[in-house]
């Protein structure tokens, strides 16, 4: 009896809290939205996948190779389709295969061929990586076909051929091309580097939420603001002290990570496809010494920007009930979105200096700049992302100013005035 | 003329968000070098207008001047006069009593002269041994005397005490009142403070001002308002001004 109450109490005096509420019920339609965007983004791309057309270039005049083609279209219920170049295959198609000249010669005489593929990769997303994978399953299909084709030729049992395709794939992405294999490895780096950022900008926002409340819990608080300090002075250096205890926090969690990094690796589903592993180092190299430096301006933009943006809930919050309450709701969402992004996918052009908007999404948005040769795209983020991570800052600075910082916003009941 | 004035407040309203009003038309003067006690029921308003005047709060109407200077427009210069203990005050838990005496006095002092200030604190706050601990294990009155300590050490020209004395035993208070009569005389600060404890006031204040509901009731010197209600001590003074 004494015990249910004392749970109903524990569970009440959470639930009483208008924060809370509001916190959850942020959740919840936040959460249901971007499931929603998910959804639609891999229904689209995988309805892509199953019933998308492969135009087909065959550079090769040979019998053998145009009875494969066709023996390959009939398999794959006339998904094929023979285009005259790889260029206006593209336009039409998600994905073009090359068959190239000697081809059906080299079929009868050799084990390893290659076939080429290309496709256009117009966002930085992992659904995207369906799109070769088309063409690695062409491939898969045409060297069943092809051994069959050997094995009737020879006159010998199917089992004693081998051979092997081995499909070449080009992604084009903005002007440049780009290895598929190579790409994928650089999103999974891309994407895990944004998933360390995200649990880093978390930490250092539940972190500074928490300390302005327990600085008000801890009754110290008043005293201070009517120290001959300005405001200013108090809340930027609230700022840069959330900054710099983010950073020991960096370091320790970085080892962690970077010893997770090393080990995880992601073998893609299609047979034929090499493993595909993500390299901190591999991304490094690609992005250049630029992108590294933007990179580094990116993480140190981010934990300014969760420290303020921690510091805003944490002054507007009377205790830390109420940091935490709002500040976990806030925080996860942000990290969501990080996860959200990799199948949503970021748009490779010039909108994606958009992604400086969340401040979070500015590694993508390097990276985006990074595949597409075009500085512009990261400077233009960075940039964003600086007045945004300002404007967060001036925020707090205007809150401090004011009396919120004491009494909070108002989220009370309107009482009866007496 | 202002310059005599320490405090002076004008019809100041406070409207808390949500619709209460703290301060309903409130208007008093402190002259410099008083000390002055804000008496009144729980909910009154006592700590709206402490709060005001430090310059925590802004007025929702009428005005606070300081030594002549508004409280909103020039809150630091304001701010640079006056030293505030709040109703509750704490410390950082896990700093020591000293490291949080350093951080506040280095606020306003350097060099020698900072020294001079955290060792007279100390003093102040009497904790021995106890000062080179962290503040998580304090008691009230031991976070109390610290905040204190503080708040005296700043030697401002106007102290402002929200029930300087709450939560401190018998001896204690008695130290701490004497302490303040002993500031505000040698140095000549001007001191506001409120309090429930009326023969604190007495003892200490030299005029009282007695608020009800967000207005000033009644106010005068201890023992005029004494003879005027024919009472035999400020607590009666109080039932009868409250209740008539
Ligand atoms: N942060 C706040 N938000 C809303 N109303 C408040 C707030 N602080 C105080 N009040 C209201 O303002 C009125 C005056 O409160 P105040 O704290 O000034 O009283 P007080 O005289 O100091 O009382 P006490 O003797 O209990 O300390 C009360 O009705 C109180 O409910
Ligand atoms: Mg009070």
């Amino acid at each position: 009896m004494v015990f249910t109450a004392l749970v109903k109490k524990e569970v009440m005096v959470v639930l009483k809290s208008p924060a809370f509420i509001a916190g959850l019920v942020f959740l919840v339609v936040y959460f249901g939205v971007l499931g929603r965007v998910i959804g639609v983004a891999t229904e689209q791309v995988t309805k892509e996948a199953v019933e998308s057309y492969v135009g087909v270039v065959s550079e090769d005049m040979n019998i053998v190779t145009q009875w494969l083609l066709q023996a390959a279209n009939s398999t794959l219920k006339g998904r094929l389709v023979t285009v005259p170049t790889v260029e206006e295959g593209l336009s039409k198609f998600p994905a073009v295969l090359l068959i190239p000249a000697g081809f059906g010669e080299s079929l009868l005489r050799n084990k390893t061929l290659y076939v080429y593929g290309y496709t256009v990769i117009d966002r930085v997303s992992l659904l995207q990586t369906s799109r070769y994978q088309i063409v690695f399953s062409v491939v898969k299909v045409l060297e069943e076909l092809g051994k069959v084709l050997v094995a009737m030729e020879e006159g010998v049992n199917l089992s004693e051929i081998s051979r092997t395709f081995i499909p070449r794939v080009e992604a084009r992405a903005g002007g440049k091309v780009v290895d598929v294999n190579v790409l994928s490895s650089l999103l999974i780096s891309t994407m895990m580097l944004a998933y360390m950022v995200g649990i880093l900008g978390m930490l250092a926002l539940m972190y500074s939420a928490q300390s302005v409340a327990t600085e008000k819990e801890e009754k110290a608080f008043e005293m201070l603001l009517t120290l001959p300090i300005s405001r200013k002075a108090i809340a930027v250096a609230k700022v840069v002290g959330a900054v710099v205890l983010s950073v020991i926090m960096v370091v320790a969690y970085f080892a962690g990570f970077s010893f997770i990094f090393a080990s995880v690796s992601t073998p893609t589903s299609v047979e034929g496809s090499q493993v595909v592993t993500g390299s901190l180092w591999d991304l490094m190299q690609f992005l250049g010494s630029e992108g590294i430096i933007l990179l580094s301006i990116s993480l140190g933009l981010m934990l300014m920007f969760s420290g303020s943006l921690g510091l805003l809930i944490g002054s507007m919050s009377s205790d830390t009930r109420v940091a935490g309450a709002v500040a976990g709701p806030i925080g996860a969402a942000l990290y969501v979105s990080l996860l959200a992004a990799q199948f949503i996918g970021v748009p490779l052009s010039s909108f994606s200096s958009l992604l400086g908007l969340s401040v979070y999404g500015l590694p993508l948005a390097i990276f985006a700049s990074s595949v597409l040769g075009d500085r512009a795209i990261a400077l233009q983020a960075t940039g964003i992302a600086t007045a945004v991570t300002l404007i967060t800052v001036l925020a707090v600075v205007r809150v401090f100013e004011s009396e919120k910082i004491l009494i909070g916003i108002s989220v009370r009941r309107r009482r009866q005035a007496r | 003329m202002s310059s005599s004035i320490a405090i002076d407040v004008r019809d100041l309203v406070k409207v808390y968000p949500g619709g209460v009003r703290g301060v309903d038309g409130l208007s008093f003067r402190v002259v410099a070098g008083e000390i002055y006690g804000l008496v009144g029921p729980n909910g009154s308003g006592k700590t709206t207008t402490l709060r005001i005047i430090a310059t925590l709060l802004k007025p929702s109407g009428g005005s606070v001047r300081v030594f002549g200077l508004d409280v909103v427009s020039d809150a630091i210069k304001v701010r640079e006069l006056i030293a505030y203990l709040p109703e509750e005050a704490g410390a950082y838990r896990d700093l020591t009593g000293i490291d949080f005496v350093r951080f506040f006095l280095g606020a306003r002092f350097r060099g020698s002269r900072l020294e001079e200030a955290v060792e007279e604190a100390v003093k102040i706050a009497d904790l021995g041994s106890d000062i080179k601990r962290p503040v998580r294990g304090y008691s009230k009155g031991m976070k109390r005397l610290l905040a204190l300590s503080v708040v005296l050490a700043s030697r401002p020209k106007l102290l402002i005490f929200d029930e300087p004395t709450s939560g401190l035993d018998v001896e204690r208070s008695l130290r701490v009142r004497n302490l303040v009569r002993d500031y505000a005389r040698r140095y000549g600060v001007t001191v506001l403070l409120s309090s429930h404890n009326m023969l604190e006031v007495e003892y200490l204040c030299d005029r009282v001002g007695i608020i009800y509901r967000g207005k000033l009731v009644v106010e005068g010197v201890p023992e005029e308002l004494k003879a005027r209600y024919s009472a035999r001590n400020l607590e009666e003074v109080f039932v009868r001004a409250v209740g008539g």
